[in-house]
């Protein structure tokens, strides 16, 4: 009994742990290419969520653009790269530094207006960046889609040599997850730090820090920055990763997504993102039957966890697991 | 939020309309959108209580 009670406090205690372990271990498990493929999907999406969690829960500017980061990060790595002949390794970075540069050009409505603006300015960018993609068709292929997206390139590293294959996917799988664990792990550091509080702080009133001397422009901008750094990354692995592009990805069900899986998994919590996604991403494909019905679905779970649970299912869910057995503990004591 | 004007909502709508058909017309019907949106972004940006709104002092 001491020692089932101890190891259940070991993995209380270092539960992120054995949830990496468990992601790395999934490859060995199964070889399924539909599982993998749909497991790569929901690390894409749980790294937007991250990233969208940490500027609109802790920083408060109500982003409905991510979706535009994304999408320019996906074009301009995949452009660059067919055009330019590029190593798509070199094309993440590219991603994310248009998407950072796109980002510094809303930023300045976007730092100038509140609450609501906020959202309707970078929707409204949103849109322009979907049309913008479909009008430019010589540069971005228009609403045909962008074809022959090279893949990465097989990286030969003396022992063992890693390609990138469609029939193989495990190699994707590792790459993708090991963007999301370094986001993720970055993003928590980021939140925790100095800079993560006086965001807090500026989202709580925006007056109270002026008055104790916080740059609040510097602040959310460096949010916005870094936010858009990483959708841009990971628009350019999506493009690489099934290489094909379409305007669809700039569209506003892109969005719905990411914040559907950060209101399920939890708003400030930057891993709640990842419990939802992984969840969105299975439910999705299992009423992917009924069609277009799906999205009546998604909204009426959407509108009831917000209803319920204005925290987050999950993050309620696991404090409420949590504190039961914390209380049985103390009972045995 | 800011007073609403019914009087600027009539106007900007006919506004919206002729600025879409004209660039239709003359240019191209794609590119519709896209000069609206970027015009709503540059209103809220610019003047945040509209095209017609009043400033509160």
């Amino acid at each position: 009994m001491r020692s089932f009670l101890s190891l259940r406090d070991l993995v209380i205690k270092n539960w992120i742990f054995i949830i990496i372990l468990l992601g790395l271990l999934i490859p060995l498990i199964t070889s399924d290419q539909y599982i993998l493929h749909i497991l790569i999907l929901s690390f894409i999406l749980a790294t937007l969520g991250a990233s969208w969690d940490m500027l609109t829960g802790y920083g408060g500017l109500f982003s409905f653009g991510h979706q535009a980061f994304y999408a320019i990060g996906g074009y301009a790595s995949a452009i660059i790269c067919i055009n330019y002949g590029i190593s798509p390794w070199l094309g993440l970075l590219i991603g994310g530094l248009s998407a950072l540069l796109a980002s510094l050009v809303i930023s300045y409505p976007v730092l100038r207006l509140r609450g609501p603006y906020i959202a309707l300015v970078t929707l409204a960018f949103s849109l322009v960046i979907y049309e913008a993609i479909t009008i430019f068709r010589d540069l971005t292929g228009g609403p045909s889609g962008l074809w022959g997206i090279p893949t990465f390139t097989p990286i030969d590293l003396g022992i063992i040599k890693i390609t990138f294959e469609y029939t193989n996917r495990t190699s994707y799988y590792y790459l993708a997850y090991a963007l999301l664990i370094i986001n993720l792990i970055f993003l928590k550091i980021f939140v925790e730090s100095k800079y993560g509080l006086r965001l807090r702080v500026i989202k709580e009133s925006e007056e109270v820090a002026e008055t104790l001397g916080i740059d609040t422009i510097k602040y959310k901008l460096v949010a916005v920055l870094i936010s858009a750094f990483i959708s841009g990354l990971t628009g350019a692995f999506y493009a690489h990763y099934i290489q094909l592009l379409s305007p669809e990805v700039a569209w506003v069900s892109t969005m719905l997504d990411i914040v559907l899986a950060t209101m399920l998994g939890g708003f400030m919590t930057i891993y709640g993102a990842f419990a939802g996604s992984l969840v969105i991403s299975f439910l999705k494909e299992y009423f992917r039957v009924i069609g277009q019905l799906r999205l009546v679905i998604y909204g009426l779970i959407l509108i009831l966890i917000i209803i319920a649970t204005p925290s987050g299912l999950l993050k309620e869910m696991i404090v409420k697991i949590l504190s039961f057995k914390k209380k049985v503990k103390v009972k045995n004591v | 939020m800011p007073k609403m004007s019914p009087q600027g909502l009539i106007l900007t709508g006919i506004l919206f309309g002729i600025i879409n058909s004209f660039t239709a017309f003359f240019y191209s019907s794609e590119w519709g959108y896209l000069i609206a949106f970027t015009i709503a972004i540059m209103v809220i940006t610019f003047r945040p209580k509209g095209l017609f709104g009043v400033r509160r002092e």
